[in-house]
């Protein structure tokens, strides 16, 4: 156990020192010969004079108009996008303001359920008995995915607000060093999550597929706001399910956008979906107001950025309430992913068809045992 | 605990195989916007 620990620590140093270490630092670095504090664009400026050719240059480009380059990258060519302008405006101010009160909202609405219910007891108390509910690869890819989750939300979020919130507190000397290990650590840690949440799909997939007796159970909101009820349920409630379906094909879109993101420019995944959408007859453009595809890659990358952050702010409200909820929220709850094992009469309020289920597989091992044993 | 330490290692080893397995993908970009003269007005 402690020789587990000890690897674990050892490359958890080895990989802050390595992967986002000062060789990570020196891409970023803007080079010596850049412009800093450029003025902002001006549509008249410079050369006041009608017909002065450098005016006219300058309102081409303002316009956005393509020059010529002579580097790999062509769509250095636009030299200003009035697009580029917009969409810095709608993400720098309702984009991240909505996104904001969703997770505010959420944390009040947790707050004020628990200040309402309080914590949801076991009704009939520990029975002293507990049966395994999640084995250790199970624990092992939650935990795996938890831990990344974790900290792709916060290391998200500090992109997003980070220099609003935490740059004031903090000052630009341990912001920046702490940002750009964030922003680093993001891309990488990504494939972790994905790996955790590709062996949970694998394990539990088959648990989670919707079946009748979840619209019972979401009718009554698994009786949360009862003390008394207790919808039956298989190993995963209808709550759980929402969660699984979530995590999975949040997690999926936020990996696809985010590889978008992580090597730009090279993916048509908005193009591609808004065509595909409106040939079944979902006209998206027109019902979201999305300019007309086919999108060039530079608003690719914009609305990747703006999916990207939807859906991770989605998520994260999600896994709010499920973190309340497995942990303060909920008594008995937290021993699931803990030690694996739950108590029994927790098992048999939130998880009776389980508990029912796990006991006779259990009696009819012990019976096999029996009659091998007995001739 | 146990769980918990594995998939600790379990992501440090993710983490520094993509680290290490993406650096050369990861660095395509960056050289095609710093690269050489940039733009020619008018043209």
């Amino acid at each position: 156990m402690s020789r587990l620990r000890l690897i674990a620590l050892l490359l958890c140093a080895a990989l802050s020192w390595s992967a986002f270490g000062p060789a990570a630092a020196q891409s970023v670095r803007p080079p010596a010969d850049a412009v800093e504090n450029a003025a902002p664009p001006d549509r008249n400026a410079p050369g006041p004079v009608v017909g002065d050719p450098l005016a006219q240059d300058w309102r081409a480009v303002r316009d956005g108009e393509a020059m010529t380059v002579s580097i790999p990258d062509r769509k250095a060519a636009v030299l200003v996008r009035e697009d580029g302008e917009a969409w810095r405006l709608v993400r720098n101010g309702p984009l991240y303001d909505w996104l904001a009160w969703a997770l505010g909202g959420m944390v009040l609405l947790l707050g004020l359920f628990y200040l309402l219910r309080g914590r949801v007891r076991i009704e009939r108390g520990f029975s002293g008995v507990a049966i395994e509910r999640f084995n250790d690869l199970e624990r092992m890819a939650h935990w795996l995915m938890a831990v990344s989750f974790v900290f792709l939300g916060v290391s998200g979020l500090n992109l997003a607000y980070g220099r609003t919130i935490l740059l004031p507190l903090i000052g630009k000397d341990i912001f920046g060093p702490v940002s750009l290990f964030l922003k680093t650590g993001h891309h990488y840690v990504a494939f972790a999550f994905m790996l955790g949440l590709i062996i949970s799909f694998v394990l539990w997939v088959a648990h989670n597929i919707p079946e009748w007796r979840d619209l019972r159970w979401l009718s009554i909101a698994g009786g949360l706001f009862s003390k008394h009820l207790h919808p039956e349920a298989k190993k995963f409630n209808a709550g759980q399910k929402i969660i699984f379906w979530g995590t999975t094909l949040g997690g999926v879109s936020l990996f696809v956008s985010g590889w978008a993101l992580l090597f730009p420019f090279d993916y048509a995944f908005f193009t591609d979906t808004v065509l595909a959408l409106r040939s079944v007859g979902i006209d998206l453009p027109a019902w979201v107001g999305m300019p007309e595809p086919p999108y060039t890659a530079v608003q690719e990358q914009q609305f990747n950025q703006i999916w990207h952050g939807v859906v991770a702010v989605g998520m994260i409200c999600m896994i709010l309430a499920h973190i309340y909820i497995g942990s303060v929220g909920m008594e008995g709850a937290f021993d699931a992913m803990g030690s694996g094992e739950v108590d029994i009469n927790w098992a048999r309020e939130h998880h009776s068809l389980w508990v029912e289920e796990h006991v006779s597989r259990a009696r009819s091992a012990e019976d096999k045992a029996l009659k091998e044993t007995l001739g | 605990m146990r769980a918990f330490v594995a998939s600790l290692i379990v992501l440090a080893l993710v983490v520094l195989g993509a680290r290490y397995g993406l650096q050369p993908w990861l660095a395509q970009p960056a050289a095609q916007t710093y690269a050489g003269d940039a733009v020619r007005l008018g043209e």
